[in-house]
């Protein structure tokens, strides 16, 4: 996820300073080696464990990467701590943890194996649960927020 | 691969992965907020550049290492799903229609990017 400085969310009011673009863009970079390393140990990781495990963490790791995502969005739309943490953790590791390239690969290739119906499963579940997830995290940050306010649910 | 090559792979893989998250971020974050039609843009081209690299790094053969940390590490981590989705519910959210989203900005994106992926292959 790339945020802008302010981060927003329609229908809530934006909230937090203009960060550093220096140190917007080192966190950035940080959270993208990190998403990176942790989406190639998730994936050759699954792919020693079972034969299609690559193209299942590929799948669940992009799902559970959006829901993160909506969860740090919506709460990041008005709690400030949230917000900070937005470069690193939203545009950097979730960012790169996900990714749309290894996903039309695979769809592209399972095509040309003369794998149509799995291509399109693999790429229906994507878009269904990527987009479920990610509204569901969105839904519940901004609901987190509603509740505890800014201060993340604290009395 | 030894042991060696295995450290050196790892350590191109965070260089890539760190290179290509930047470049997304001053592409997208130029583009406006989560949402707009300005931003869709932005995050498809960025998508559909990551898909053309891993299409013509298929046609190549660089050696495992360097194919590990283009594909997985550059064009992996240049290239987003949670942003993609979150921002299609974002854009929908924000009052862009239904139907505008889910046509074009999720199954258009996925569509281009496997056909891009798809006919280099075929064509390689």
């Amino acid at each position: 996820m790339t945020v802008p400085a302010v981060a927003s969310v329609p229908g809530v009011s934006a909230p937090v300073a203009v960060a550093d673009p220096l140190r917007t863009r080192v966190s950035v970079a940080l959270g993208g080696a990190a998403g990176a390393l942790l989406r190639t140990g998730l994936v050759a990781g699954a792919a020693l464990i079972a034969p299609n495990g690559a193209v299942l963490a590929l799948v669940l790791g992009n799902i559970l990467g959006a829901a993160g995502l909506g969860w740090l969005v919506g709460r990041g739309a008005t709690d400030p701590r949230v917000a900070r943490m937005l470069p690193l953790l939203g545009t950097g590791v979730l960012g790169a943890f996900t990714t749309f390239s290894a996903l039309v690969d695979r769809i592209g290739r399972t095509l040309l194996e003369g794998e149509p119906v799995l291509a399109l499963a693999i790429a229906a579940v994507s878009i269904a649960g990527g987009v479920a997830a990610g509204s569901a995290g969105l839904r519940i940050g901004c609901a987190g927020r509603r509740r505890g306010g800014p201060e993340g649910g604290r009395p | 691969m030894s042991a060696a090559g295995l450290v050196w792979v790892t350590i191109g893989l965070a260089v890539a992965g760190a290179v290509g998250s930047l470049v997304r971020h001053e592409v997208v974050s130029r583009a406006g907020p989560s949402g707009t039609a300005s931003r869709a843009r932005a995050v498809a081209g960025v998508n559909l550049a990551g898909a053309a690299i891993v299409a013509v790094a298929g046609l190549t053969d660089p050696g495992p290492g360097w194919r590990t940390i283009v594909v997985v590490g550059l064009a992996g981590s240049l290239t987003t799903f949670s942003t993609w989705v979150v921002d299609a519910v974002t854009a929908h959210g924000a009052g862009r229609g239904l139907v505008r989203v889910a046509a074009w900005d999720l199954l258009g994106q996925l569509v281009v990017g496997v056909a891009v992926v798809a006919i280099v292959l075929r064509l390689g």
